[in-house]
């Protein structure tokens, strides 16, 4: 056990993930304005400057953007070490990367050149890539957090580092048209390596943790992550020199097999209170498991074109919006009023005069909006995928995107707003 | 699993079990039966601090010479429960649902993350670090309720 990484007291000020979280729904919003204009071209191909726009203003600025405030949160409590940045650094991290995933959006829809998004992104994603994976490697503890942490991070980097590459080939022009495949291994690494790999880490800690359930089985709380790692990296050599379908199954099969174990977790749990955020594990679970199923299908489609649709696009819809943003909404529902809590709960140890003005979870997001927000979520995920084979269905999904993401930072916002209001009324007790 | 550890990861369970329990009451809005298991939690968990405050941690505190860190990040965390429990009783004088639910939300959250840190940290210090765990957990389980 490393003892130099205990470090019990080091939660970041509240600032810090909340300028995170307060940040991404905007680019949500964007996205949701740029499909009202242009999304029914999104099915067209994932080459459209339209597609590749909108899933890096999602990946990056939606998904990268509350990993990453989440983090500064996570790593003091699951790997007993802060992540080394203050206030100011994370106002600089989050503004160099914001206006780098502009940048990008903008180069993508062929208004701006690369190089203004590899400056910024470059600087701001190498220098986070660079202090996590230092702090992870020489500060952390935490037996199941630790590496499979730290391998999520490496996907995040080697992610990174093939799109850099490709930016700089675009802005060069130096090898001329890339083969597929190198792209095929950014995506891959980007959401089954990166995302995937840090919300299987995240689950084994966080459902036991908030939902009183069983701890899931050691072996998949061993194996999994590194299995998926390992498989991942396997994945890229094959898709290099052959075609790579028993990989790709046994990457199916391990999700599927993960999101079994964690539904039956959750099935199990000992709480009985009404709680959404189960709701929107549930719902990305089973998200998961048919994209697990679609992939293992995709398999066996590619070659012959029998289907009418893209199955590719639906898998990537399916995953993206199922998946990975129901988990986050789910996890913001709790995450916020908690930290919010957390952080007057000590400054009330200042002052204890004003205990007794300390808010419930519940009076910070109310149970009723968080049902609201996960109806809102569920209706556009089935009009994401609906709009596969109606493509007029796009607007919508934009129109829904706007509400669903402009009324969860209508929440976070007005959380924030009662801390300060809360914390200066405890003071002045 | 060493002793010290597993003795009061065990008892953590226990403690998450009898407040599960008391939701169902909760849910339904039977007043009288989660009164009844709301106490029987806050007994329990007011006799896991002070097992911890009164013993485990001056033993961790005199091993290792630490008396700024851990245990006391533990102490203020422990005040912070206390101060939730307090809040609930006022919840349950006024029959006031959505603040009692409200209330066993903060009050799960702040045990859980608390209990992670123990569990995965402080415990395992305390069985490598303590010279007698054996005589440390006897002292424990005497502290009366």
């Amino acid at each position: 056990m490393r003892l130099s990484g205990l470090q019990f007291d080091n939660i970041p000020a509240l600032n810090i993930p909340f300028r995170f979280y307060l940040t991404a729904p905007i680019f949500a919003i964007l996205t949701g304005v740029l499909l009202i204009f242009w999304g029914e071209q999104i099915w067209l191909s994932r080459w459209m400057p339209i597609t590749l726009a909108t899933t890096h203003l999602i990946a990056l600025g939606v998904v990268a953007m509350i990993m990453f405030g989440s983090l500064f949160q996570l790593l003091p409590v699951l790997c007993g070490t802060p992540i080394p940045i203050n206030s100011k650094g994370a106002i600089v991290f989050i503004s160099l990367l914001s206006f780098g995933i502009l940048c990008l959006s903008a180069a993508f829809l062929q208004q701006l050149s690369f190089l203004p998004a590899l400056f910024l992104l470059s600087i701001s994603l190498l220098s986070f890539g660079v202090i996590l994976i230092y702090t992870l490697w020489f500060n952390a503890s935490g037996f199941y957090t630790r590496t499979p942490v730290l391998l999520a991070v490496i996907m995040l980097a080697l992610t990174i580092i093939l799109g850099f590459s490709f930016l700089l080939n675009y802005q060069t022009g130096y090898f001329g048209a890339l083969p597929k495949y190198w792209t095929n291994i950014h995506a891959a690494f980007g959401t089954l390596g990166w995302v995937t790999l840090l919300i299987i880490t995240i689950s084994f800690q966080v459902i036991p943790m908030f939902h009183v359930t069983p701890e899931f089985p050691v072996t998949i709380k061993n194996h999994y992550p590194f299995g998926l790692f390992i498989l991942l990296i396997s994945l890229a050599i094959e898709l290099l020199f052959s075609n790579s379908h028993v990989t790709f199954a046994l990457i199916a099969t391990l999700l599927a097999t993960y999101a079994i174990a964690a539904l039956k977790q959750l099935s199990l749990r000992k709480r009985k209170l009404p709680d959404t955020t189960i709701k929107f594990w549930q719902l990305s679970l089973s998200s998961l498991l048919v994209c697990s199923f679609l992939l293992v299908v995709n398999l066996f489609t590619l070659s012959s074109k029998q289907l009418p649709f893209s199955l590719d696009s639906i898998i990537g819809v399916i995953f993206v919006v199922g998946v990975v943003l129901s988990v986050i909404q789910g996890m913001l529902l709790k995450i916020v009023p908690f930290l919010i809590t957390l952080h007057l709960q000590q400054h009330a140890m200042k002052y204890p005069m004003g205990m007794g003005l300390m808010p419930d979870h519940y009076a910070i997001i109310s149970r009723q909006h968080g049902k609201q927000l996960y109806w809102i979520h569920l209706g556009t995920l089935v009009i994401v995928v609906m709009s596969a084979f109606i493509p007029s269905l796009t607007k919508l999904v934009g129109i829904l995107f706007i509400i669903n993401w402009g009324f969860l930072w209508l929440m976070i916002s007005r959380a924030y707003n009662a801390f300060s209001r809360i914390k200066l009324d405890i003071s002045n007790a | 699993m060493s002793d010290i550890q597993h003795y009061m990861t065990t008892h953590h369970r226990d403690c998450d079990e009898i407040l599960a329990d008391a939701e169902s009451p909760l849910a339904e809005g039977d007043w009288a039966g989660y009164q009844q298991k709301w106490r029987a939690f806050v007994s329990e968990l007011l006799h896991h601090l002070t097992m911890e405050e009164e013993v485990l941690f001056p033993a961790f505190e005199q091993a290792t010479g630490i008396t700024q860190g851990p245990t006391m990040v533990m102490r203020s965390e422990h005040e912070q429960m206390r101060a939730f429990v307090a809040q609930m009783e006022q919840a349950i004088a006024s029959q006031d649902q959505e603040r009692a639910m409200g209330l066993v939300e903060s009050l799960v959250l702040l045990i859980q993350q608390h209990n992670m840190k123990e569990e995965q940290m402080l415990y395992p210090m305390c069985d490598m670090r303590l010279p007698d765990n054996a005589s440390t957990l006897a002292q424990m389980q005497s502290v009366t309720r």
